[in-house]
């Protein structure tokens, strides 16, 4: 075989890779805003393109409870993201810069939290978060979407923490700062981009959250998209225009946000699978 | 009190959110389930559930659909961690090619893992749809409308279809760490591979493989905890239909808990799953930690 031939495979094994990843994007956009004669013709391209679903799925109609479940995700996501971001700062600073008991534990603990099933944790906390009275509100929700984010958060930060040498904090110190003086001021500037990965990922993580909404919620007041989707979809009548226009706005924030933070992110995650 | 001792104190109180945080969230919940797993804990027993021993355990190896759900969960972790992990090895060599005109497909190839798991289903729901949807649109095109079917809901494709669902999400998640692997791996051995006249599949085992061994084991890992333990794709895609045919562990712990509130039985299948998974996370925790 020449090195052409070669070429030109690599080249059409490449496309299919691309085709298979983007082709159910290409089709539910493309669906979301064709007319409902033309989506259910059976053909390609049939009949005409329309903006009705969106305003269907945006307006008062019959799906108007989306915006509440779109401002319910953005609430909860936003808030969860924010605790992520400090809880996975604060605790990464500790492990990487001071010396104490019981930390051999918590990594431990911080390493192994993917083998709890999190349909087994959700069982209890369901008795805890009824107890505190946290069931159906944000608060419960949130508690709830930090499992999700921030063992993974907390290692990456900490990744980026150890990799700042420890003689930068002695010469702050003696410059005179103190360790919350070190951390804010020498530290969290050069780990930033650790924060911003951690904070993408718990917002992610929250954003497409099923499990825990689908019983900590019971009221539209809390619920989020990934259950409005899901109502949407197992109304008998199904209109597949307004939940093709729903997904289509359900995931342009994450892929916005993606789009922004890549190359951080990239890197983040690279590293916390490459080095560990 | 000495500086150092001074200095732990200050540590603990930083790190008192996080670890009361871990308390309330996994740590109190799974003591509190592996007490709940020896009860008949259900909703209508709230207050006073009954210590019935190991009866929870003993029903569910007795249960002949319980060795099933062991069975189907297994397969769909191999054949998704399986194909997710050949595929994305494929992906990321064509990726380290930096073929010119598709170098901004790197840009684009994570954005399955990005979009909500509700979000994907609906997509491919949409897709298989009987007389409409993309997948049948396609075959009647080509002449094959023996073919056509509603996908999701078929006896015989509808496991397909979770584990095409499960590859299409985190393909280009094992696609992206492997090329960052590959990137890392010194050119110098391939020039010297060269020069010695190894041909292509020579380098690949004895320079490639070799190089991303680590990274490949993490994310193999981790993703066989992570389908292990998933419930979304399956419970909203097929609800673990048709009749029972796509069925796994963790939609039968949620099933138990929440449409039977058996909460002492869903329990013990929940610490089950977690003993099985224990023998994965250690060797996670093993290589995370011989590497730092």
């Amino acid at each position: 075989m020449s090195d052409r031939k070669i070429l030109i495979g690599k080249y059409i094994a490449l496309i299919m890779f691309l085709l298979f990843i983007i082709t159910p994007f290409m089709w539910i956009l493309y669906s979301s805003f064709r007319t409902e004669a033309s989506l259910f013709s059976g053909q390609f391209f049939a009949g005409g393109l329309t903006l009705k679903h969106y305003s269907n799925v945006l307006g008062a109609g019959q799906t108007g409870q989306f915006k509440t479940y779109f401002l319910n995700s953005f609430i909860i996501a936003s808030i969860s993201t924010v605790v992520v971001v400090i809880l996975s700062l604060l605790g990464a600073y500790a492990l990487s810069r001071f010396k104490m008991k019981f930390k051999d534990g918590i990594i431990l603990s911080l390493l192994s939290a993917n083998m709890f099933p999190r349909v087994l944790l959700l069982i209890p906390l369901f008795g805890v978060l009824f107890d505190l009275q946290l069931i159906d509100s944000y608060i419960g929700i949130i508690i709830t979407h930090i499992i999700l984010g921030l063992p993974f958060g907390l290692w990456l930060v900490k990744g980026y923490f150890d990799s700042v040498p420890k003689e930068l904090d002695e010469a702050a110190k003696i410059d005179g700062l103190g360790p919350i003086g070190i951390l804010f001021k020498i530290i969290v500037p050069i780990t930033a981009p650790g924060m911003v990965v951690a904070g993408f990922y718990a917002f992610m993580v929250s954003w497409g959250d099923y499990l825990f909404s689908s019983v900590i919620s019971q009221s539209l007041s809390t619920q989020t998209l990934p259950i409005g989707l899901n109502k949407f979809f197992g109304s008998s009548q199904i209109q597949w225009g307004s939940i093709n226009a729903a997904v289509v706005i359900t995931i342009i924030p994450t892929i916005i946000l993606f789009s922004v933070l890549q190359k951080w992110i990239v890197e983040g995650l690279a590293s916390g699978a490459v080095k560990g | 009190m000495n500086a150092d001792e001074k200095e732990a104190r200050l540590g603990y109180l930083i790190l008192l959110p996080v670890f009361l945080t871990f308390a309330l969230v996994i740590f109190f919940p799974t003591i509190k389930a592996l007490l709940d797993s020896f009860s008949n804990l259900s909703l209508y027993n709230k207050q006073n559930p009954a210590f019935i021993g190991l009866k929870n355990y003993v029903g569910l190896f007795t249960n002949s659909a319980f060795w099933q759900y062991v069975v189907r969960t297994f397969v769909l972790v191999f054949l998704a961690v399986g194909l997710q992990y050949v595929l994305g090895l494929a992906l990321a060599l064509l990726l380290n090619e930096e073929l010119p005109g598709l170098k901004w497909a790197k840009s684009i190839i994570m954005i399955p893992w990005v979009i909500p798991v509700a979000a994907m289903v609906v997509m491919f729901n949409w897709m298989s749809t009987p007389d409409y949807g993309l997948f049948n649109m396609i075959l009647s095109s080509i002449g094959l409308e023996e073919m056509t079917r509603y996908w999701l809901g078929d006896k015989a494709f509808a496991f397909a279809m979770v584990v095409l669902m499960h590859v299409w999400r985190n393909m280009p998640f094992y696609a992206m760490m492997l090329y960052a692997a590959l990137k890392a791996v010194p050119k110098i051995q391939y020039e010297a591979a060269n020069i010695d006249g190894a041909n292509a599949w020579q380098k690949f085992k004895h320079i490639t493989l070799p190089n991303i061994k680590y990274p490949s084991m993490i994310v193999i890992v981790l993703h066989v905890l992570w389908t292990f333990n998933n419930f979304d794709v399956i419970y909203l895609s097929t609800g673990g239909g048709p009749v029972g045919k796509t069925e796994v562990l963790a939609t039968q712990v949620y099933q138990m808990a929440w449409t039977n509130y058996e909460y002492g039985k869903a329990s013990a299948l929940g610490i089950v799953m977690m003993l099985a998974m224990l023998a994965f996370s250690t060797i996670y925790i093993k290589l995370v930690r011989s590497d730092s």
